[in-house]
């Protein structure tokens, strides 16, 4: 998907700290989104809403005349936009998780601008990903290509195809890239389930994946075992 | 307060006791004076034991006569006693000082009733003498004459009215104990309940009336101050956090405004390098300021019980397998290594996931912060019948056995601690969490050898791990 189609998103940013409502804007037209607009209160909220049509609402949650949960309520009747809350973090935060409001991420005050940005770039991808699986793109692993989209594995010039569950597996892994991913995530992300009962299972899967994307499956060099936690997928410099 | 209705109970056996003691002393008492008197009668000055002597002791003469023995003359005029021997035919063969009314001679009858009653008043003793009868006459009224007479089957039936009496007398005093027991001991079981009630802090209203009225409407005055101290003292709490939660908030946005500009700076090409650096150096404090905070606002909720936990049957292996790899995936340095040992997957605890995996993560980052040289850390879980201890291991430094007893005070009190070191707060939060959870903290360490934190969670009662393994 080309970039500009995201960032020629509008975005609305609702909050009742006019400063913040400035640094919000500043760190998205600096992030490239050049169609940022903002709200003081409920009302202006609802109406910026119907004027503007956002792609995206960054929503504070304690607003001087009513608060964000009930605002983003009201605007999901009429429109499925995507909500990012702005929350003090400890009490909302639960809130948040805990009614299940359908928000489709929250950041925490006070924030660093890097992850903030990022968290807006992730949900508009999300959100407006062309249709198809093209959501996961190929990616190298040392001499190794996976095609996720085309559910292969491209190693010394043979294609090895993967089945669904290695696939799920390796997606994961690779969502995570980098970083430690527990048995338990990944049992639940291919098994839908919890690790104790799996846990032969996915060694089989793991080890079977290995053959497919290690040079030597005895020896791995992406696909390493956390010993006590789970598995990571190492693609440091191998794909930058 | 068993005790008291013990003490009470050991007051009225006393004074039965008391009771029992005084009968016993009278009859004692009684029987002494029975014994001595009845020796006086049957003793060697005695009629029976006189008239006895006279009757063996009087010699015949000569001349068809009689006498005594001086001494016994003697004794007996000076008891001023007259004496007769009457012959086998009722006639009175020999006699001594004996008065002008008495007769000479008896019939039968006669000699059957004087020997019963008295003779002519004068109470008289007799002794069998050879077919004679030795008769000794007392002064009127020295002696009180009556003879007894009782069929054997009333003479059985008095003894056991004596039993039925003796029996009654038990009985009652038996009866009068119990009572008297029960009216003492009952209305001092409300009391003691209700001061029971007071030392677990709960209100107690008792009714003002009967003997301890006064203890009662004391002890309803007591209950209202302590309640309304401690409501106070809550209100004064939830004042406090309260105001903790509204600062921390308030520091939220200025914050954000610190971060926010920093971080763009930090990554603004067009500064300088030192430049960039500076702000990349404010954006972490910031980033610590916004730690602190809300690690202050987490503590103040929790110990306020402010902070409603989302429990949910959580597997406890899973969790710690969770900490672990946030810890590691959040960038350690190669200097420590973390091991988790494997552990019983089937113990579940009911538990807000989040908070408690924080605690884990608060504790590995303790390790790593105390430790800069590096170190093992050990994860583990152990389960209990009841419990499941999960444990964060250090090979570290440790602790310096005076700043442990303050951070394990502070633990255990939830009060701050006077000087906090940098990780009192975070310590502070696993206790917290420990406590909402009904479990404990431990926290134990040698100098030199490492430390160790316990977290002791009740486990799940729920059989949520048997059922199977969805969560």
């Amino acid at each position: 998907m080309a970039m500009d189609d995201i960032k020629a998103k509008k975005i609305l940013a609702v909050d009742d700290q006019k400063e913040l409502l400035e640094l919000l804007e500043e760190i998205l037209r600096k992030e490239g989104y050049s169609r940022v607009f903002t709200a003081q209160d409920c009302r202006s909220a609802r109406q910026a809403a119907e004027k503007i049509r956002p792609d995206l609402i960054l929503l504070d949650v304690m607003l001087p005349d009513g608060d964000g949960f009930s605002l983003m309520r009201e605007i999901r009747k009429s429109s499925d936009v995507p909500v990012i809350f702005l929350t003090a973090r400890g009490e909302d935060e639960d809130r948040l998780v805990g009614l299940g409001l359908g928000a489709d991420d929250y950041v925490v005050k006070p924030f660093l601008p890097k992850e903030l940005a990022l968290r807006v770039g992730a949900v508009l991808r999300r959100a407006y990903r062309p249709a198809g699986r093209e959501g996961a793109p190929r990616f190298t692993l040392g001499e190794t290509e996976v095609d996720p989209g085309g559910g292969f594995v491209q190693k010394e010039g043979r294609r090895l195809p993967l089945t669904a569950k290695e696939l799920a597996l390796l997606l994961k892994l690779y969502e995570n890239r980098n970083r430690i991913v527990t048995g338990d995530a990944l049992c639940e992300a291919v098994w839908g389930d919890g690790l104790p009962g799996y846990e032969n299972t996915l060694m089989v899967h793991i080890r079977r994946l290995r053959e497919k994307i290690e040079e030597d499956p005895s020896k791995p060099r992406f696909l390493l075992t956390v010993r006590g936690l789970g598995y990571k997928l190492v693609t440091e410099g191998s794909n930058p | 307060m068993k005790n008291v209705k013990r003490f009470l109970r050991r007051f009225l056996t006393g004074l039965v006791l008391c009771f029992v003691l005084f009968a016993a002393m009278n009859v004692g008492i009684f029987l002494v004076c029975f014994y001595k008197a009845s020796q006086a009668d049957e003793g060697s000055g005695s009629p029976q034991y006189l008239v006895r002597q006279a009757a063996e002791s009087l010699s015949g003469t000569e001349g068809g006569g009689y006498t005594l023995p001086g001494g016994l003359k003697n004794e007996l005029k000076k008891q001023g006693v007259w004496a007769m021997l009457l012959d086998s035919g009722g006639k009175v063969v020999w006699k001594m000082d004996l008065p002008q009314t008495i007769p000479l001679s008896y019939s039968a009858a006669g000699v059957a009733e004087f020997s019963r009653y008295y003779l002519r008043d004068y109470p008289v003793f007799c002794w069998e003498r050879g077919g004679g009868l030795m008769v000794l006459g007392y002064p009127k009224d020295s002696y009180f004459k009556y003879p007894y007479d009782a069929s054997m089957q009333m003479f059985s039936q008095t003894l056991r009215w004596v039993e039925l009496m003796l029996g009654c007398n038990v009985a009652l005093l038996i009866l009068l104990y119990a009572l008297l027991s029960w009216r003492t001991v009952k209305p001092v079981e409300p009391i003691l309940e209700s001061i029971r009630s007071l030392s677990r802090g709960e209100p107690v209203l008792l009714q003002e009336k009967g003997l301890f009225s006064e203890i009662a409407a004391g002890l309803n005055r007591t209950s209202v101050l302590l309640q309304s101290r401690s409501e106070a003292l809550k209100e004064k709490e939830k004042a406090r956090a309260e105001w903790i939660a509204g600062v921390s908030h308030d520091i939220r946005t200025p914050l954000s405004m610190i971060l926010g500009y920093a971080g763009e700076m930090e990554d603004d090409p067009s500064l300088p390098k030192p430049a960039r650096e500076r702000c990349a150096r404010i954006c972490a404090q910031g980033v610590k300021l916004r730690d602190l905070v809300s690690d202050l606002n987490l503590v103040s909720r929790l110990e306020y019980s402010m902070q409603p936990l989302l429990r949910r049957p959580v597997r406890a292996a899973k969790l710690l397998r969770e900490a672990v790899t946030g810890f590691l995936n959040g960038g350690v340095d190669e200097k420590f290594q973390v091991e988790i040992e494997p552990a019983d997957e089937t113990v579940w605890i009911d538990a807000d996931g989040r908070l408690l995996e924080r605690a884990v993560t608060n504790l590995l980052q303790n390790s790593a912060v105390h430790n800069p040289a590096g170190c093992r850390i050990t994860v583990s879980l152990r389960a209990q019948e009841k419990d499941c201890l999960l444990a964060v291991e250090d090979d570290g430094i440790g602790i310096e056995p005076e700043k442990l007893r303050r951070l394990q005070a502070a633990i255990r009190s939830g009060k701050g601690l006077s000087r906090t070191g940098e990780h009192g707060l975070g310590l502070r939060i696993v206790g917290s969490i420990a406590r909402a959870h009904g479990g404990v903290f431990r926290l134990s360490s040698e100098p030199g050898r490492g430390t160790k934190a316990v977290l002791i969670l009740p486990r799940s009662q729920t059989p949520g791990g048997a059922a199977g393994p969805s969560q």
